[in-house]
């Protein structure tokens, strides 16, 4: 309300009451409607705050009112109130804190047990711990304790003055670590650690944290209020009010940890702030998290169980060497005995800088990379291991992953030489995950089968972890990632059911993480989701189909609508539209298709905008070119098909620039080489059209004598000789075209063999078998395409010229 | 103390106390808290009685240096005193929410603080609008004077006082809302 409607208001009631005083505030708000606050007394108001502002009561008492001197209060709360004295009996000149405690001791027992409690405190006598002068219980029963004053900050904001860097956060820790393994030996639980009840004093110009604070008073018993720590510091265990110990303050030391880690790295902490979230994103070293995360595990035989085994940790981690988690971790040991040797570090530097920088510059010569990337000098196999761990990542973005061929092929020599019963548990995660990067790799490299062995391997490792007590975290994000890897290389085999059944367990194994973990990454999530849709409609489940598909892109919508402008997102849900168009086409919707196909183009553009180093996101735009084309082919646009297949090329060419070597990229090259000379084609551009048929045939014949067990590629090969076959016998040359269709019979009759259910198979094989009029082999082909709804042109044509009336 | 002093108080800004005028109120405010804290213990745990509180410190300024010659004018500064004490006690609350954690918030203490800072930005809206009905309020509302000594304190009827006190809840409900 304005000033001025407020005072018409008042001039009003003002008016109202003048004419009737006789009638109640309430009734008369009421009466007219006026919606209001209650404006009763000051006591009904303000009760707390008149409490508090009139209740540093036992300040003037006797013993404590003869010997200190108020200066100021500096903290009141739910626990206590905190003031400044001076201690002013002459005998000493002292600064000090007066601690009154909330709750009061009026039972013998109880006063009894406080002192007890007092004593035991007093007698912890280590410099990181405050040190108690004096206390006692006021007549009227208040506890109050004389503390030594710590000219400190509080933890949080020493770190932040003093800009201290991580190593030091950690020195303070190693520090924290000794005071809390002091008192916890002595049976002492601080129970409320937070930045607030550790401050940083200087000794000699060394920092040092000094405990203050001690949760005293609830260790008194049942007639005291528990104490329940503070919201984000306290421990599942202390919210649930269930028994707590050592690990709860270690609870408490993990969150406090991160919120000082995070704010040395200059990032805001403020309160609403998910601290363990936050620390995640923070660019900290990966040991520190897991510190962190082994610090604050929901249940508190998970996390460590004494002061010490931490100190020990951060003490480890100082010096460079492993933690305590992962002594059996190849890739760790490695890299931190790499980094305490700087001669090897300087090797390993030079083949990682090497490796990357030339790989960037585009350098045809694969065989000098291999040599630098591998390192022939330290080609242990444990290198290896860690490098197809860390470098697959890197290597992916820029579409060179086939320089890991060889430290891929030792690694599995290296794997397999591993003595199965001397694994423990993690030593079998270790493996499994090097089994799922060279799996990775060989799937890349399009040879399916030694991918799918790689991936069964990793999944017996996998288990036998899990069995073995592995974080169920980790397992259960391995495992759906595992399975999304393992239908990638099944479908390039094939095999319906199995893929079906393995990308449902990914989901399940998500789910699972999901539920112990909301805030974990969707994106295997999605994946798998995304690989499920794509089967679906290979096998023509139309309806199943459509609604793994709206899944899909939903989850990606909603995930966009999260992390807004996330590269990988931006990419997944332009993905995920990709797919719907196909889905589209197959069924008929051809318009929204090319409606869906130009908003994932968009999509794809914001996607390469925010991370424009990602080769795959600039394939994913370049596959996306070549969809519409063919999209707008299908509906007769030539002119839009021809420049979307143009674009694509175009696209393609810059691509292959980037990565000459990329397999994945050259069939898709082919694809839109295919596309563009059915365009021409159709254009009656003949000889354009088998110059653009030959390029995609040469790539498509490539890509399949690299790898005769993949079925997409084999079919892929077939589609592009039918094409030229077609377009020879346009030109007159029959002999030519004849040849080439019996390649593609003999091909495609084993494909299908294998493979009857797949649609794609069988059309290719049926425009086959047409062509060479084997028409007896073609019909119940045929039979099968029309139940798929697949029938189109090119076959309507073919049956036209042969006077056949099947349909 | 006398009248005109404790009516020029009343007639300045919150904000602008002179340094003598400020030191009435701390003694006021003294007086106040060593009066609570014997109070406290007769009526533990239901907290503090603030007309009891105002009413002791009459008590003992009679008993003891006799500052205010006037029990009534004595009542209106304590009133004002009160006022004072809520709101700078309201804003140190305010102050520690910018800086500790958000818990703090959720605690009645927060909550009641909000609202006296809310009803002091009206009180002086009010005072604007018409003076009579912010002193009558004040007086009435932060400590908890009667009716009849409102009247002697300004001078009006009492039944004019009451029908202000009922202008000026109307008032400040509407404009708290």
């Amino acid at each position: 309300m304005n000033q001025d409607d407020l005072n018409k208001l008042w001039q009003q009631i003002d008016a109202d009451l003048d004419q009737d005083d006789d009638i109640e505030v309430e009734d008369y708000l009421q009466q007219k409607g006026f919606e209001h606050k209650e404006v009763s007394s000051l006591k009904h108001q303000a009760n707390h705050l008149i409490n508090n502002t009139f209740s540093d009561t036992e300040l003037s008492e006797g013993q404590l009112h003869s010997k200190y001197k108020i200066i100021e209060q500096i903290d009141s709360g739910g626990q206590s109130d905190v003031y400044l004295a001076e201690r002013s009996d002459g005998v000493y000149q002292q600064t000090v804190v007066i601690k009154f405690i909330s709750g009061r001791f009026e039972h013998a027992a109880l006063k009894q047990q406080f002192l007890q409690e007092m004593q035991l405190l007093a007698d912890l006598h280590h410099p990181g711990v405050v040190t108690i002068i004096d206390g006692n219980i006021t007549t009227s029963g208040r506890p109050w304790l004389v503390l030594e004053y710590i000219d400190g900050l509080h933890i949080d904001l020493y770190v932040k003055k003093h800009q201290l860097n991580i190593e030091e956060v950690v020195k303070l820790m190693t520090d924290l670590c000794d005071t809390l393994q002091f008192v916890h030996n002595r049976k002492v639980f601080h129970k409320d650690l937070k930045p607030g009840n550790v401050l940083v004093k200087n000794i000699n110009g060394v920092p040092y944290p000094v405990l203050i604070d001690f949760g005293i008073a609830m260790q008194q018993g049942e007639q005291v209020e528990l104490n329940f720590g503070t919201q984000g510091y306290s421990a599942p265990e202390q919210i649930k009010g269930q028994v707590t110990d050592q690990r709860t303050d270690l609870y408490a030391l993990g969150v406090l940890f991160a919120r000082v880690l995070v704010t040395s790295t200059g990032q805001s902490t403020a309160s609403g702030v998910n601290i363990l979230s936050a620390v995640q994103k923070a660019s900290i070293s990966a040991d520190l998290l897991k510190v962190i995360r082994k610090l604050t595990a929901e249940q508190p035989e998970q996390r460590y169980q004494s002061a010490e085994a931490l100190r020990s940790d951060l003490n480890q981690w100082q010096q460079g060497f492993p933690l305590s988690f992962d002594n059996h971790k190849l890739s760790t040991v490695l890299g931190k005995t790499v980094k305490r040797h700087p001669w090897i570090t300087f090797g390993l530097f030079l083949v990682v800088f090497f490796g990357v920088f030339f790989t960037i510059k585009y350098t045809r010569d694969v065989q000098h990379l291999q040599e630098l990337t591998v390192a022939e000098k330290n080609a242990t196999d444990e290198l290896m291991n860690f490098m197809l761990d860390d470098l697959y990542e890197s290597l992916e973005r820029i579409g060179r992953i086939d320089v890991l061929q060889r430290v891929a092929e030792k690694s599995v020599d290296h794997l397999g030489k591993q003595d199965q019963l001397t694994l423990d548990e993690a030593g079998h995660r270790q493996a499994a995950k090097a089994y799922v990067n060279t799996g990775r790799v060989f799937d890349y490299l399009e040879q399916s089968e030694a991918a799918q062995k790689m991936f069964l391997a990793a999944e017996r490792h996998l288990e036998k972890a899990f069995l073995m007590g592995a974080d169920p975290l980790d397992y259960y994000s391995l495992r759906a990632k595992l399975k999304v890897y393992q239908s990638q290389v099944l479908s390039s085999e094939g095999q319906e059911h199995e893929t079906q059944k393995v990308l449902e367990e990914s989901v399940t194994a998500m789910n699972e993480l999901l539920k112990l973990r909301p805030e974990s990454s969707q994106m295997t999530l999605w994946e798998a989701s995304l690989e499920l849709g794509y089967h679906l409609m290979e096998y023509a489940q139309q309806e199943q189909a459509e609604e793994q598909i709206s899944k899909t892109v939903a989850i990606a919508q909603k995930q966009l609508s999260v992390h807004p402008n996330d590269a990988d997102w931006l990419y997944a849900y332009s993905h995920s539209l990709q797919m719907k168009a196909w889905y589209e086409l197959d069924f008929g919707q051809l318009e929204q298709g090319i409606i869906d196909t130009i908003q994932a183009i968009e999509l794809a553009q914001a996607s390469i905008v925010q991370d424009n180093e990602d080769l795959k996101k600039q394939n994913n735009e370049r596959i996306l070119h070549n969809q519409l084309a063919f999209f707008y082919l299908e509906s007769q646009q030539l002119e839009p098909a021809k420049s979307a297949a143009l674009k694509a090329i175009e696209l393609g060419n810059a691509l292959k620039l980037k990565a000459p070597f990329n397999q994945e990229f050259e069939r898709e090259q082919a694809y839109s080489f295919s596309t563009a000379g059915e365009i021409y084609q159709q254009q009656g551009y003949l000889d354009g059209a088998l110059n653009y048929y030959q390029q995609g045939l040469a790539i498509s014949k490539r890509n399949y004598e690299k790898d005769p067990s993949n079925y997409s590629a084999a079919n892929d090969l077939a589609v592009d000789s039918l094409l030229v076959a077609g377009l020879q016998q346009q030109l007159g040359d029959q002999e030519a075209a004849n040849q080439l269709f019996v390649d593609v019979e003999q091909m495609m009759e084993q494909v299908h063999t294998a493979e009857p259910n797949n649609k794609y198979y069988a059309h290719t094989l049926l425009v086959a078998k047409l062509h060479l009029k084997k028409f007896d082999e073609a019909k119940p082909l045929f039979e099968l395409a029309k139940a798929n709804d697949i029938v189109d042109g090119v076959i309507e044509d073919l049956l036209k010229e042969n006077n056949l009336d099947w349909q | 103390m006398d009248p005109a002093n404790l009516t020029q108080l009343l007639n300045n800004n919150q904000s602008a106390l002179s340094h003598e005028q400020q030191h009435d109120i701390e003694a006021v405010y003294q007086r106040l808290k060593e009066i609570a804290r014997t109070q406290r213990f007769k009526i533990k745990g239901t907290g503090i009685n603030t007309t009891a509180l105002v009413n002791e410190a009459w008590l003992k300024s009679q008993n003891q240096n006799k500052t205010f010659n006037d029990r009534n004018h004595f009542f209106a500064y304590s009133a004002l005193a009160m006022r004072h004490i809520l709101l700078n006690e309201a804003k140190k609350n305010q102050l520690i929410t910018y800086v500790d954690n958000s818990s703090f918030v959720e605690q009645p203490v927060f909550k009641e603080s909000n609202y006296l800072l809310d009803l002091e930005k009206q009180l002086i809206k009010l005072k604007a609008f018409d003076e009579n009905l912010e002193r009558v309020f004040t007086y009435k509302f932060f400590g908890d004077m009667e009716f009849a000594d409102i009247a002697d304190v300004m001078q009006v009827s009492e039944r004019t006082v009451f029908r202000n006190w009922k202008k000026a809840r109307a008032m400040l409900a509407v404009a708290l809302k």
